[in-house]
């Protein structure tokens, strides 16, 4: 009886563990704690957090885990963002690291006015950083309108933000580098007296925000649809364009809040090398969290997670002192075993595999 | 009816295309001798920083007084847009072409056209991976001897054990390569411990200071920091202040700096930072003396370096700050 009970105990543990292998996150949380571990591996301090005091004598957290998950905000943020535009387009934003350079600059303008050096602000911050929210939706709006009334491809139609954007961002500065006042910089770091970073209590604001978008409006749903076939999602009574158009702004909200923390960090922007080349890492963060880059379903945890897993990999590369010429070597090599391991090829070789095992194994049994 | 229009249009925009060709190759024919001289100047960034918008004014003011025409061209950080602006500044035929390269490398081609079209070519501020054949005078920046200078100080501090952060500049560009190589150089001489050498995409201030804080968390003990601009010595500044370590003229690390904006040197003033190296953005008088000179036919010196001067928290003046024009 006991033995019986046994049995069936395994075998709801192999089923438990099935379902667990089978489930959409399970690949891209193995790979955050696979590098996670590696982290520790190489470097046993890797998971320690203590508290600090900064030369004010505030009290902070100080950790690898605190940094990445202070870094990862913009990159969060954005691939919340590009996970719905991905769906709802079937296609990416490449300009949102040119959005950034704009937004910085409409919130550098607003903040130290013509002064490089000023002493105070020159605008309330919350004014700026809602102008800087609404110059972000503009470039959404800008490329949701090419995108979904014109059915121009995204890439292409956020090409010419992607061009341009930077140029922009400079032209609204007036040719400036303005330094704003410390105070600004604690959006982007620390609340004095107050030790976990802002960045990091921010993004879960947004994370929070959006997965309750989800849950409880028709976001989600309808943006799969369109995804998933818009011609079908028309005759349902959907509006395809107008979907579309909302993903693109939803992005430019996303652009918003990132160049706000992103410009608060070091109180500065320059909009020619802020965020560089952040769009592919973005976009990357959404392909490691196991979702098609040709639209359709999505699935926001695993892009999250995908982004954090990135910055793991970047803060790694640092902690590990890689030669500066082989870091892009370094990180592709790992990304691309990454996104292998997903592709289905290698999915289905790995099930079949399982099946197999499991079969011999239980015909080894019988004869027993 | 629409293969009739199109046609209209293809030879319209071939005549306006012939037009323009003959209209550049008069003025250029003619500009050789009594008209003005003509510059073709390939620079950077517009708004890349302080220092390149004080070498841009510096241009404009030099080039307006000696009464050349200047035409003045921005890569924006792309190293092929550069090089097909300075191809198209040399089928303009302009008297003078003036680089300053984003890349050091790459240049050959155009240097080749220029030569051939009889243009001499010029490199400012960085230099360019040319022979000596291919340009005719360099007003350049000894990046290698500013690093150098750093080093020379590093030395004179006699630390204890010297655990240096190089924070490197835009992969590939002269500046990066000059400044990384005089601490690796140095390093290796003293026998100085690097424990990080990496480059910061596009001298990025946040990015240095991520790396810093990095660095921090994973426990990594360092007490010089070198960072290759001002704005990454600030980012690092950012980081150690975050953590509590104390940094500058009475702390724990010692703080190098390149460039020398006048905002790095109130930091220095302050203590915050302990050496900014000079990266003399005026170059436009310079460039000026020697287009003067090879007019008259007189004989140039083809590598000129600017003179260039260090910075140090210990001798810094108020006056020296508020003499600083950029």
């Amino acid at each position: 009886m006991s033995k019986n009970s046994n049995k069936q105990g395994s075998k709801a543990f192999a089923a438990a563990i099935k379902n667990v292998v089978r489930h959409r996150l399970f690949i891209p949380i193995a790979f955050l704690a696979i590098l996670i571990l590696l982290n520790v591996f190489i470097n046993p301090g890797f998971l320690r957090i203590s508290m600090g005091r900064d030369s004010a004598g505030n009290p902070v957290l100080i950790g690898n885990l605190i940094n990445i998950l202070n870094n990862a905000t913009e990159l969060v943020i954005l691939a919340i963002g590009m996970t719905l535009v991905t769906a709802a387009s079937k296609g990416q934003d490449i300009s949102v690291g040119a959005n950034i350079a704009i937004v910085g600059g409409v919130i550098m303008r607003l903040l130290c006015g013509n002064e490089t050096q000023p002493t105070q602000l020159h605008a309330p911050v919350i004014v700026a950083f809602l102008l800087g929210c609404l110059a972000g939706m503009l470039c959404g709006a800008f490329n949701g309108i090419l995108v979904a009334r014109f059915n121009i491809q995204p890439m292409i139609a956020t090409l010419i933000l992607f061009t341009a954007g930077r140029s922009i961002g400079s032209m609204v500065m007036g040719g400036l580098k303005p330094k704003a006042v410390s105070s600004f910089g604690i959006y982007g770091n620390f609340i004095p007296g107050f030790p976990v970073p802002t960045p990091i209590i921010i993004t879960l604001v947004v994370i929070i925000i959006t997965f309750i978008a989800l849950k409880r409006t028709n976001l989600g749903l309808y943006t799969r649809a369109v995804g998933i076939n818009d011609k079908a999602s028309r005759l349902n009574g959907l509006n395809p364009a107008l979907v579309k158009f909302i993903t693109f702004v939803i992005m430019g909200l996303c652009v918003g809040v990132a160049g706000f923390i992103q410009s608060s960090r070091v109180q500065t922007v320059n909009p020619y090398t802020i965020v560089p080349s952040i769009e592919m890492d973005v976009i990357l963060a959404v392909a490691l969290g196991g979702n098609s880059l040709s639209g359709g379903k999505f699935n926001m945890a695993g892009s999250v997670i995908g982004a954090y897993t990135i910055q793991t990999l970047t803060s790694m590369l640092t902690t590990l002192n890689v030669n500066t010429n082989a870091v892009p070597v370094f990180k592709a090599a790992i990304i691309i075993v990454l996104v292998i391991i997903q592709t289905p090829i290698v999915k289905s070789f790995f099930s079949k595999r399982a099946i197999l095992s499991r079969l011999t194994a239980g015909s080894g049994k019988e004869r027993s | 009816m629409k293969k009739l229009v199109s046609l209209v249009l293809v030879f319209a925009l071939a005549f306006s295309l012939a037009a323009c060709g003959k209209k550049d190759s008069a003025t250029g024919g003619k500009s050789g001798k009594d008209s003005k001289i003509v510059v073709g100047v390939v620079q950077t960034n517009a708004n890349e920083s302080d220092w390149r918008t004080a070498n841009t004014n510096s241009f404009n003011a030099a080039f307006k007084e000696a009464g050349f025409e200047m035409k003045m061209v921005f890569g924006e950080g792309d190293h092929a847009k550069q090089i097909s602006q300075a191809q198209q500044l040399i089928q303009e035929e302009v008297d003078y072409l003036v680089v300053l390269g984003l890349q050091s490398a790459g240049w050959e081609d155009v240097a080749k056209a220029a030569k051939e079209a009889g243009i001499p070519f010029i490199m400012a501020d960085r230099k360019l991976d040319l022979p000596e054949d291919l340009y005719t005078a360099m007003v350049c920046s000894d990046f290698e001897a500013e690093g150098r200078k750093a080093v020379d100080w590093l030395k004179k501090q006699n630390l204890d054990e010297y655990k240096i952060v190089v924070l490197g500049g835009d992969t590939g560009s002269s500046a990066q390569l000059g400044r990384s190589k005089a601490i690796e150089d140095g390093a290796k001489e003293n026998g100085w411990e690097i424990v990080f050498n990496q480059n910061m995409k596009g001298w990025d201030e946040t990015l240095a200071k991520q790396a810093v804080a990095d660095l921090i968390a994973s426990g990594t003990d360092f007490n010089v920091i070198y960072a290759e601009n001002d704005n990454m010595a600030r980012g690092a500044c950012d980081a150690m202040s975050a953590a509590g370590i104390t940094y500058g003229k009475d702390g724990k690390v010692k703080v190098i700096a390149f460039d020398a904006n006048k905002w790095a040197l109130e930091k220095v003033l302050a203590g915050e930072f302990n050496l900014d190296v000079e990266c003399n953005p005026l170059h436009g008088p310079r460039i000026v003396d020697v287009i003067k000179k090879l007019e008259a036919g007189e004989h140039v010196e083809k590598n000129v370096y600017v003179d260039e001067e260090v910075f140090d928290c210990d001798t810094i003046t108020r006056e020296i700050v508020d003499a600083r024009p950029y």
